[in-house]
């Protein structure tokens, strides 16, 4: 039997909205891919793009942010900052040959523990379609 | 290969850019073949494309940065081209202000630094004395000074009109990025 | 003894030994207190002449322009092996610069455009009974620190006299800077820009406008009349040459100590003036940034975390 692949996923969570969706899913019982490794920041405006580049650059396969829903952002504009970079992003990761399911923004508010589930699987489903991302070897100082 | 009968000429000197020069002798001491060898390529060819055309004229400068105003004129001028537009005749002038200085001060470093000392100190000359400080010493200080001054006022009028001398930001299709002043 | 300098370039344009130049009437001075012992651009002396050097017995390389082919990596090397201070100069050394635009492709692409249906250069070659070979044209173009121990770097596109001046009375100096050490001020552009006092506490613009599709004012922030400037996110130390000549910042200084990435902070820094909350008004402002890759890696793809375009 062929093995399935199994994507590498780095996701930004927000300590607000979509961390406790999380743990909401958890504690419902909701099952989803295991493939997100869950990174809890304060806000999605947090994610510096040196961290998605950073997570692209040590082999994720994809990276995914998530955030409040507009106008629910518990520092009033976090989510909207999020939003400005991550448009600017998108367009360069596409440059640097990293396709656009790679790369996703979502909003999920702390109700939404479904959404968790939907989103992150639906992501698996779309990296496992697209394969693994190889990234090109860098030399190193000898 | 006896290596007698080959002569590595490595690298060329005083020019902008990589050269080498294989020279292989034939049993007389003739030159048999000569092979001149250019180990280096960049590829702005590739890399330009893609890039917006208004920010070739500060990319292709980087061709080479002992005449980017040169790089960086024919671009700008591609860019006149493509755009259809002419330029008005006061930034005509400024950038042929910028071009006459850029070729005069381009002469005196091509005198001074490269080719010059070939035949001011002379091909016979050690190879520690073939160069600038050679062709001062020949010239006299006092000469060599006042064309290093000259040189470093061109320099500033270029910045003046053109930002930069070392790779100018001037150039735009159908003018210059900034008007001429009385004062600055 | 004097001590003994070289200067060397790899990929570069020859914008780097032209700034040595600048130095005018103190290059003299230089000449006189260092012996250079090689300088391609204006001294005879050939690579065997450096080869033939003990080990250690410069003092300091001056090495510009990025790694590109295998031949730039053993002078490279070279060089380190006989020099106590090795000093990455100008951006092309320290990030990548302009040439390292190319990890957008790869040595195949490369010499397909540039050399057609031509001849292409052969690793080896022999002619009658001569042999002659050319160094390997490499995939990935990449800045002086991933093929050598680099003890400072000096940026710029190129470095200006003043920094190199600095530099050199730095190295000169009884104590030497930390090893690492950029050697330029560690703060941003707009710090030095004669336009700061324009620059409003919240920059925010609706629409961003290419350099050649506005008549820029010359006294405002050209950032806030909606030009691409890249000085937020980039390192001070040019005087803002660019923006005195009224055309935007592209960023050739590279970033502050504080920032791993210069592209992602420079993108950041852009990204966050947008006056909008609305995804369809972000995406159309940002039609005005048709390229950012060029724009923001203009001089760092190279060192940058993902480093090259990843070919299919």
């Amino acid at each position: 039997m062929p093995e399935v692949f199994e994507p590498k996923i780095v996701a930004f969570f927000c300590n607000w909205c979509t961390y406790l969706a999380a743990d909401l899913a958890g504690t419902s019982r909701i099952k989803h891919a295991p493939n997100a490794r869950v990174i809890r920041v304060m806000c999605s405006g947090r994610v510096d793009p040196q961290f998605v580049l950073d997570a692209f650059a040590k082999g994720a396969d994809g990276v995914l942010i998530g955030g409040c829903h507009p106008g629910d952002c518990h520092y009033q504009e976090g989510n909207y900052k999020a939003l400005r970079r991550v448009a600017l992003l998108r367009r360069l990761l596409k440059q640097m040959g990293i396709e656009e399911e790679r790369f996703r923004l979502e909003w999920i508010s702390a109700a939404e523990g479904e959404r968790v589930k939907t989103v992150i699987n639906d992501m698996v489903e779309k990296l496992r379609a697209l394969g693994p991302r190889v990234q090109p070897v860098r030399k190193e100082v000898a | 290969m006896d290596s007698a009968r080959r002569i590595t000429i490595n690298p060329i000197t005083r020019l902008e850019g990589h050269g080498k020069i294989e020279i292989f002798l034939n049993e007389q001491g003739g030159v048999d073949r000569a092979f001149f060898q250019v180990p280096e390529l960049r590829g702005f060819e590739k890399f330009a494309q893609g890039r917006p055309a208004e920010d070739m004229p500060q990319i292709t400068s980087r061709i080479c940065g002992v005449c980017p105003t040169a790089h960086h004129m024919a671009s700008t001028k591609a860019l006149d081209a493509l755009y259809q537009v002419t330029p008005p005749p006061a930034a005509r002038k400024i950038r042929e202000l910028v071009y006459s200085t850029f070729f005069v001060e381009d002469h005196a470093l091509h005198f001074y630094f490269l080719g010059g000392p070939d035949f001011v100190v002379g091909p016979q000359a050690p190879a520690a004395e073939r160069n600038v400080l050679g062709v001062i010493a020949k010239v006299g200080a006092e000469t060599g000074l006042k064309v290093i001054a000259m040189r470093r006022k061109l320099r500033e009028l270029m910045a003046l009109a053109a930002g930069k001398a070392a790779h100018p930001v001037f150039g735009l299709p159908g003018g210059v990025a900034l008007p001429s002043r009385a004062s600055r | 003894m004097k001590p003994k300098v070289a200067f060397y370039w790899c990929a570069s344009c020859g914008g780097c030994e032209e700034a040595v130049v600048d130095l005018d009437e103190e290059l003299l001075g230089v000449a006189d207190a260092v012996d250079i012992v090689f300088w391609p651009v204006a001294l005879d002396f050939k690579e065997k002449d450096v080869a033939a050097m003990p080990d250690g017995s410069i003092l300091a390389s001056f090495i510009n322009g990025a790694i590109r082919n295998s031949h730039q990596q053993e002078m490279a090397e070279l060089l380190r092996a006989k020099s106590l201070v090795v000093v990455a100069f100008g951006i092309c050394a320290q990030l990548g610069g302009i040439p390292g635009l190319a990890n957008l492709s790869d040595a195949k692409g490369i010499l397909a455009e540039v050399y057609r249906d031509g001849v292409t250069p052969a690793r080896r070659y022999s002619e009658n009974g001569y042999s002659l070979s050319l160094p390997e044209f490499f995939d990935t173009v990449v800045a002086l620190d991933r093929v050598i121990q680099v003890d400072y770097y000096l940026p710029g596109c190129p470095p200006t006299p003043n920094l190199i001046r600095d530099a050199v009375h730095a190295l000169l100096a009884p104590e030497l800077p930390p090893k690492g050490a950029v050697l330029a001020p560690d703060h941003a552009l707009c710090e030095q820009c004669p336009r700061k006092d324009s620059r409003p506490e919240k920059l925010l613009v609706k629409e961003f406008v290419r350099p050649h599709q506005v008549v820029a004012d010359q006294q405002t922030c050209l950032l806030a009349q909606g030009l691409v400037c890249l000085g937020p996110g980039t390192r001070a130390g040019c005087n803002a040459l660019c923006i005195r000549g009224n055309m935007p910042c592209t960023g050739c200084f590279g970033p502050t100590s504080r920032v791993r990435d210069y592209g992602a902070k420079a993108l950041s820094a852009i990204a966050s003036v947008i006056e909008s909350n609305d995804e369809s008004q972000i995406e159309r402002a940002l039609e005005a940034v048709p390229d950012p890759v060029g724009t923001f890696y203009r001089y760092s793809l190279p060192s940058s975390m993902l480093g090259r375009r990843r070919m299919e």
